[in-house]
């Protein structure tokens, strides 16, 4: 990443870089297509001819092989447009429905002795392919705009008496002076197809009143702009999103900084006292606390949940019939405290592993100056040591608090985000210990399933989790005194 | 050439990149078959039904010698069937079992294909005619039939007959009066299914009204009536007794039975032969009690379940739709039902099988068919009904009484409403 805007400002904040970064890219990519197109209106009959036909111009200069390849790209292009692309792709774009044709009813057919349907068009497929011809279209502009660029460069090539490219040379230079293109070209080919694609995707179902109702194949999803947005926070009664949203996300803040703080600063304590100097055991410690990390979590938890249910062992052992997990009293607050007390007893090793690495790591002159100047211990852990391991931990606290507010395993397994209490359900059959993530897990697998809803709620999280670690990230001084301890 | 082998390494590395993004993706496949002589069915039943199901698959590939048929079973329980069906319609299986709840959501979703023509004279001359009811809906006033109703989804009293005795299980009192701490009844009032018996029994009714597509436009019910509120004070009152165990789900109440922690319980037919394994001869079944509605005239009321049907459908977008309602049909005649009642209990809605001595003497059906003789019918069950319910079973159970149980029916009852 080229960060032109922090060299040329480095007070700003974060989103007036951001903002001046966008703006210099564009107004680069904007320079640079009119240039090109200066060049051709200037250019030769070849760059002419490039413009109009892929690789015209590259065959007129020779260059047979790149000029073919061209040809044959935008031959393969048309193809896939004119028989499955741009089917798709003009109704996804320019018809604002997303099919029109609904399946029939179903009608006795004499001939089979059965009843048929006539399928008619899947809402599903159009926005599917339309999203991946619309990729495919700006990846073919992209090899045109290369296309065109190339006859422009064999035109100054010309211009100043050299020879243009052979294909032999072209190749030679992607495996040398363009190597890292060669090199990013498949990575960039995975993104865009595995993660890019359906992304965007799963972001346009958030425009759509994809839901129970509206299932493909027997029925059609349409377009709905905003309103799935709207209604998010509607306080609508019976369909507004508003007030269990706000509660789930009080509650999934409340959560993640709670589960995030408690194992960061027990796990800081546990490691300060195995490593003192009077504590025996070191590594039998140690090694008993990591033995939750070693079994896969979902076991764990599951064995949790089972020794925390009301007819488990540990009410056994009690002798009590406490219901740790499925309490609705006071807010749920007995299963909200037991997740946690469960999350701390995973989390805190992970804490207790790195911190003790830090505190190791220490420079040990400048505690023991601290000691001749007479600081007592607790002087010199908050004085010397905390300081030291948030400074350099902050970055784990910040991927540790946005995990959290995405922690679907610790949730999910141990409480199935219940227990049920009479404040939450409603709209999208929410319960009590439910984080968004379960939330939305339940939207889509529930009997009534509600893919748009979801789908913002999922961006919903997307837009917290990004603002809480940009602002917090670029803030901390990790960032912002990088060169203090380097 | 150290550089050249850097380059190399380096290309390599950004493939495995690509590859271990692909890797997620590559996980697909289904098998489309044609028609003619090779035809696959893929079926979804429970676990438990699976030997049965294998047994009636061979004899009918027998019947058929002209088709090779290879079949793929599913295990999926009837009440998640509809969910997962619906989940994804175009690769649903061939053939699944549900309960009749499901169907308006079905139909919705396109997902169950409709039966009619002479197969539909046949089920309905030989199948008991409120089952087929259960199996049709009324779609713009046009009776329409969408599933082979094979039998009947409700619940009775499963009881320890070293410990009770016949009078003792006709009332809650009764039995909760031979229980103790360390003997329960265990009735899952943490669910809706079961919990809804007080309320219904209470005379507590809903009403639905549905749009063109089975969208529900209005919802109400009378929970919070006198009646409701009354039932709702019993089951508080119930919950509070050392006796009673509220959140005894499936698996609690055979565990319960194993170690003797419970000595009655509230299950279908589908625990009768865990429990029967665990209880041999002392296993008694009855018909649910009745409960103390009012405790100072000492009124009686029933408990009144939750009945349906499970039905077996054919999915709409089956490619091989002949030989699955074939066989769907196959599975539903007498033979097999008489079968699946042989190994798994099951009463049969056959009309021909019901009146076969074995059935008529079967504890099991005659308490079923008791059951069902009162029962609230689960077709057109508001699908807000079920999360309210649990809530208020939830706040029983973790040790609300009669007011937790009044506030809770307050708070459930405009969770429940919708469009009033």
């Amino acid at each position: 990443m080229e960060s032109i805007g922090t060299a040329a400002a480095p007070k700003q904040n974060f989103f007036a870089r951001f903002w001046s970064n966008l703006k210099f890219t564009f107004k680069r990519l904007w320079e640079r297509i009119r240039s090109v197109v200066m060049a051709v209106v200037h250019g030769s009959l070849a760059t002419k001819m490039s413009f109009l036909f892929m690789g015209v111009g590259q065959i007129m200069r020779k260059q047979y092989v790149k000029g073919i390849l061209y040809a044959l790209l935008e031959v393969l292009f048309i193809l896939f447009m004119a028989f499955f692309g741009g089917n798709y792709l003009f109704k996804f774009l320019f018809s604002g429905h997303l099919g029109t044709v609904q399946e029939t009813e179903q009608v006795w057919d004499d001939a089979l002795g059965q009843y048929v349907s006539v399928p008619g068009e899947n809402s599903m497929f159009i926005l599917l392919y339309g999203v991946v011809s619309l990729v495919v279209l700006v990846l073919f502009v992209i090899a045109w705009g290369m296309n065109v660029k190339g006859s422009v460069n064999n035109d100054r090539l010309l211009a100043e008496g050299k020879p243009v490219n052979t294909f032999k040379q072209d190749c030679a230079l992607y495996i040398n002076r363009k190597f890292y293109v060669t090199l990013l070209l498949l990575p960039l080919i995975g993104l865009t197809v595995f993660t890019v694609m359906p992304l965007v995707f799963m972001i346009l179902i958030a425009f759509t009143n994809y839901d129970y109702q509206h299932l493909p194949p027997s029925k059609l999803f349409d377009w709905v702009g905003f309103s799935n947005f709207a209604n998010l926070f509607s306080l609508a009664e019976g369909t507004g999103f508003a007030k269990v949203f706000l509660l789930i996300l009080a509650w999934t803040i409340v959560w993640a900084f709670v589960a995030t703080f408690s194992n960061y600063f027990l796990g800081i304590i546990v490691a300060k006292i195995i490593n003192r100097p009077r504590t025996k055991l070191k590594k039998l410690w140690r090694t008993l606390l990591v033995i939750p990390i070693a079994i896969p979590q979902f076991i764990t938890l599951l064995m949790m949940s089972k020794i925390l249910d009301g007819d488990g062992i540990l009410n056994k052992i009690l002798g009590t019939t406490i219901y740790w997990l499925a309490d609705t009293q006071y807010l749920s607050l007995l299963p909200r405290i037991t997740i946690i007390l469960v999350n701390m007893w995973i989390g805190i090793p992970f804490t207790m592993l790195m911190t003790t690495g830090i505190l190791m790591n220490i420079p040990q002159d400048m505690l023991e100056a601290a000691k001749l100047d007479g600081a007592n211990s607790w002087q010199l852990f908050w004085k010397i040591e905390m300081p030291y391991i948030f400074h350099v931990t902050t970055p784990y606290l910040i991927t540790q608090f946005v995990g959290n507010i995405n922690n679907f395993n610790v949730i999910w397994l141990l409480t199935g985000g219940g227990p049920a209490d009479s404040i939450h359900y409603g709209v999208g059959n929410s319960k009590s210990t439910d984080l968004l993530v379960t939330w939305l897990y339940r939207m889509t697998t529930d009997t009534n399933v509600q893919y748009a809803m979801a789908s913002v709620i999922g961006i919903a999280v997307f837009v917290i989790c990004g603002l809480v670690s940009l602002i917090t990230y670029n803030r901390s001084k990790a960032v912002t005194q990088e060169e203090e301890y380097q | 050439m150290k550089y050249k082998g850097k380059q190399i390494l380096c290309a390599a590395l950004s493939l495995t990149l690509c590859f271990g993004a692909s890797i997620g993706a590559a996980a697909c496949g289904g098998g489309d078959t044609s028609g003619g002589e090779d035809v696959t069915l893929v079926i979804w039943l429970p676990q438990e039904d699976r030997q049965y199901a294998e047994e009636v698959t061979e004899a009918f590939q027998e019947l058929h010698p002209e088709k090779n048929y290879t079949f793929l079973f599913g295990a999926q329980p009837e009440s998640d069937a509809g969910t997962a069906v619906l989940n994804d319609v175009s690769n649903a299986p061939d053939i699944f079992c549900c309960a009749s709840d499901h169907l308006r959501k079905l139909y919705n979703g396109g997902a169950i294909n409709r039966l009619g023509g002479a197969l539909l004279n046949r089920l309905n001359n030989e199948i008991d005619a409120d089952a087929m009811e259960a199996a049709t809906l009324d779609v713009a006033g046009e009776k329409q039939t969408y599933g082979i109703p094979y039998t009947y989804n409700t619940y009775f009293l499963f009881y320890n007959k070293a410990k009770l005795n016949e009078e003792d299980v006709k009332t809650v009192d009764g039995i909760l009066a031979k229980c103790s701490e360390t003997e329960q009844f265990g009735f899952p009032i943490n669910d809706g299914w079961y919990s809804s018996a007080f309320f219904f029994g209470a005379g507590v009714t809903y009403e639905v009204e549905y749009d063109a597509s089975f969208g529900e436009v209005k919802i109400d019910t009378n929970i919070d009536g006198a009646d409701g509120m009354a039932a709702a004070r019993a089951m508080g009152r119930y919950a509070r007794n050392p006796g009673f165990k509220g959140d005894s789900n499936d698996s609690k109440i055979v565990a319960g039975f194993e170690d003797g922690s419970i000595i009655a319980g509230v299950s279908g037919v589908w625990n009768l032969k865990s429990v029967e394994a665990i209880l041999g001869d002392n296993m008694g079944i009855a018909p649910l009690p009745t409960y103390t509605f009012n405790t100072e005239t000492n009124e009686q009321k029933p408990l009144k379940a939750f009945a349906g049907y499970k039905l077996m459908c054919v999915c709409n977008y089956s490619n091989v739709k002949t030989d699955a309602l074939l066989l769907a049909e196959y599975f539903c005649n007498y033979d097999n039902q008489m079968k699946h009642f042989e190994m798994r209990s099951y009463t049969p809605t056959n009309k021909k099988a019901m009146q076969e001595q074995k059935v008529q003497d079967d504890l099991c059906c005659s308490v079923t068919l008791q059951v069902m003789a009162n029962s609230q019918s689960a077709a057109s069950v508001p699908t807000t009904w079920w999360t309210p319910l649990e809530s208020l079973g939830n706040a029983l159970v973790t040790g609300g009484g009669e007011t937790t149980a009044e506030a809770q029916v307050k708070a459930a009852v405009e969770k429940i409403r919708k469009g009033v």
